[in-house]
């Protein structure tokens, strides 16, 4: 038998006091409308019982309702009244319990009495006895022992053959009978006892945990709190960093085309200035010609005057010797091609440039990648001519359907990192490096590969090329954002994937793998 | 209900009724039946025969009386406590106009079980009256000399089992034992209508 540990009374704290006072309500009322139940079928019982078996008394042919009946009726329900009323009225009322006990030991010894005291009829006390300790009220049983133990010498003395069977048992007889209910009540009695201590315990112990439940509810809800204020926070950070990225994006944007626009203006400048040298060389041509005219304009009419005049002649000669006609009919036209040619070219890089700086869109559309790859090569070339050639390799792919803008960007800065790496590797010696630019089409999709023949990416590194600022170049060369705008514009904005190959001292290659007809990407945000 | 006056009202007037109901069954349950002088002898023009050398049992019956059922269990007692030591008449009434159904009870069924025993219907009373029972469960012992030695119930009570001086006395003299009482409270349904129904036929 395992030991009940139980704290002393005034140890109790009022959770654990309410807890018991709560669960023995609720085995006293479960019990009660047991009991209330028990009395009516008792009752119900006796009547019917009475009914059929003795339900007429006889004087001679005549019948009579039988004594028995009324009995049934009006002793049972007399027994009944007081504990069915405060069951009604008052069921967890202590006086409710006792007038329980009182009454269902009466039932007993009513049963008794109309079975003429049969010994088997007395199995009715000790089964009540162990119902009534179902209220786990110690207090019931000796109640109710009084109350057998006073039927017993009431009626022995009086008549002895109701209660035990016998017209002349031993005086002692309601010792013998008392002795075994008071036994069973003392048994019961403990029994309650320890169910109380048990449910003690248990309520201890269930108020030990509404404690705890309660001080985890209260930790749940600071938790709670603390993290809502968190979220709220981080919601707002997250709303500051998308904008920072997006200004971010922006700001890197404009960066690339500061850093190009020197690029830019360097490329147009040289076809400016071959334009200008030009121009100038036929400006000074037109203005020898022009000479050369007006002298011959004097002998003309010298001639035509009819005296033709030495002199002008003279001077015409002169003039042609120094406008040097052989030469001009030569140059003056090639000159001429040459301004030409260099307005062609700052018409192209206007033009590519203008490709390049493609208005930003929020729908994708089709365009032709391999023409927005030569339009970003052409204005990035002064970040890479110097060190490197280009190796252009466009295959025949279709259409694309992409936010061009945002691709071109993203090209675009792989590219200057290409010239960058190449830079690096070549600086100091006279050698040239190799940018590979190709595309193809592979199934579904367009892949572009950029490689490099730069000193590769190290291997610490690699995991880290797209996080956003993370960067190896010196302060003002870099800000860290290319390689990350460059997988946001592939991967999220497209639904496409950026990855690279790379090989310490020989190179780099990036893959773009476009969808080409945009569908994985969605709506571009 | 909660004031303290009328608590102790309430169980004041329960106790009482308690009281009160217990004494009625009490009364009830002790209140002999009517119960007149036998005749001393066994009568001559009694349709029943005494039995020669042995003594003679008749109990009076009323076949409907539940509260008989307890004097027909006792009656087996004394059968087997003195088996054979009397020839056993049990003497149902019948009331004027009655049929053959009347005494088709358990009554009837559990006198027929007993080893022994006679079961006879007075059809007309007649025996009723000339043995001068008023009682059902009445039983007249008359000796093998047709000489009545007892007259009385053998039941404690109105329908209870169980040991009771009226069963002792009965079997005390069929074994032979002369200096018992000769009479016991008789416990049962009155037979009265049915013997003035049966002396006017």
């Amino acid at each position: 038998m395992s030991a009940i540990v139980e704290r002393p009374a005034n140890a109790r704290t009022p959770l654990e006091r309410e807890i018991f006072d709560r669960h023995l309500a609720v085995v006293q009322a479960s019990t009660s409308r047991s009991f209330g139940g028990l009395l009516l079928a008792q009752w119900l019982l006796a009547v019917t019982i009475s009914v059929v078996v003795s339900p007429y008394s006889w004087d001679g042919g005549v019948r009579h309702v039988h004594l028995h009946v009324w009995i049934a009726i009006v002793v049972g329900g007399v027994i009944n009244a007081l504990p069915l009323m405060l069951l009604r009225k008052r069921p967890s009322w202590w006086l409710t319990r006792q007038s329980v006990a009182v009454a269902q030991m009466l039932w007993s010894g009513l049963l008794i009495h109309v079975t003429g005291g049969r010994i088997e009829t007395h199995f009715h006390i000790f089964g009540s006895l162990a119902f009534l300790a179902f209220y786990r009220d110690w207090r019931l049983l000796p109640t109710a022992t009084l109350v057998v133990v006073a039927d017993h010498v009431a009626r022995g003395l009086l008549w002895p053959e109701s209660v035990y069977g016998v017209s002349n048992p031993e005086w002692w007889r309601f010792l013998e009978h008392g002795a075994w209910v008071l036994f069973e009540s003392v048994v019961l009695a403990l029994g309650c006892l320890r169910l109380i201590d048990e449910m003690h315990v248990s309520a201890g112990r269930e108020a030990e945990l509404e404690a705890l439940n309660s001080d985890v509810e209260r930790r749940v809800e600071l938790r709670t709190s603390e993290l809502t204020v968190a979220n709220q926070s981080l919601a707002k950070e997250m709303t500051t960093r998308l904008q920072m990225e997006a200004e971010l994006r922006q700001a890197q944007k404009l960066e690339s085309v500061g850093r190009l626009a020197a690029g830019v203006a360097h490329e147009i400048n040289t076809p400016v200035q071959f334009v200008s040298d030009s121009v100038h060389f036929v400006r000074d041509a037109m203005t020898a010609i022009f000479r050369l005219v007006s002298a011959l304009v004097v002998v003309e009419r010298s001639v035509l005057d009819g005296r033709p005049s030495r002199e002008a002649a003279d001077d015409a000669g002169v003039a042609v010797e120094e406008a040097d006609l052989p030469y001009l009919t030569e140059h003056v036209p090639r000159a001429l091609d040459r301004a030409l040619e260099g307005l062609e070219r700052v018409a192209v890089i206007v033009r590519w440039m203008k490709e390049f700086a493609h208005p930003d869109q929020n729908q994708m559309h089709q365009a032709d990648l391999n023409r927005a790859i030569t339009s970003t090569l052409t204005i990035a070339r002064n970040e890479y001519k110097y060190v490197a050639d280009v190796d252009l390799d466009l295959g025949d792919i279709p259409t694309v359907c992409c936010l061009v803008g945002a691709l071109n960007q993203a090209v675009l800065n792989i590219v200057v990192n290409a010239a960058h790496a190449i830079g690096d590797a070549v600086a100091g010696t006279s050698n040239r490096g190799r940018i590979g630019v190709r595309t193809r089409r592979d199934g579904d999709d367009v892949v572009i590969s950029i490689s490099d023949t730069g000193g590769g990416i190290p291997a610490d590194i690699q995991g880290r090329i797209f996080d956003p600022f993370f960067t190896t170049k010196e302060v003002g060369r870099g800000t860290g954002q290319g390689l990350s705008i460059s997988r946001s514009v592939v991967v999220e904005q497209h639904g496409g994937q950026i990855d690279f190959e790379t090989e310490a001292g020989k190179g780099t290659t990036f893959l773009i793998r476009l969808p080409i007809d945009g569908a994985s990407a969605g709506a571009a945000s | 209900m909660s004031s303290a006056p009328t608590i102790a009202l309430s169980l004041a007037a329960w106790c009482l009724m308690l009281a009160g109901s217990f004494g009625i069954v009490a009364e009830y349950s002790t209140t002999a039946g009517d119960q007149r002088t036998p005749p001393a002898v066994w009568p001559r023009d009694s349709a029943l025969h005494s039995a020669a050398g042995r003594s003679t049992l008749v109990m009076f019956m009323h076949p409907r009386c539940p509260c008989s059922r307890a004097s027909l269990a006792e009656l087996e007692a004394i059968v087997s406590a003195a088996p054979d030591r009397a020839l056993i008449y049990v003497v149902f009434m019948r009331p004027d106009g009655a049929g053959a159904e009347w005494e088709d009870t358990d009554v009837w069924a559990s006198a027929g079980r007993i080893e022994g025993v006679y079961r006879v219907v007075d059809r007309t009373g007649e025996e009723i009256e000339r043995f001068n029972a008023r009682t059902s469960g009445l039983v007249l012992l008359y000796d093998a000399h047709g000489e009545l030695r007892f007259s009385g119930g053998i039941t404690a009570s109105r329908g209870h089992l169980g040991d009771n001086v009226g069963r002792r006395t009965v079997i005390g003299l069929l074994n032979g034992d002369a200096s018992l009482e000769a009479e016991h409270p008789v416990y049962g349904c009155a037979l009265h209508d049915a013997i003035e129904s049966g002396s006017t036929r």
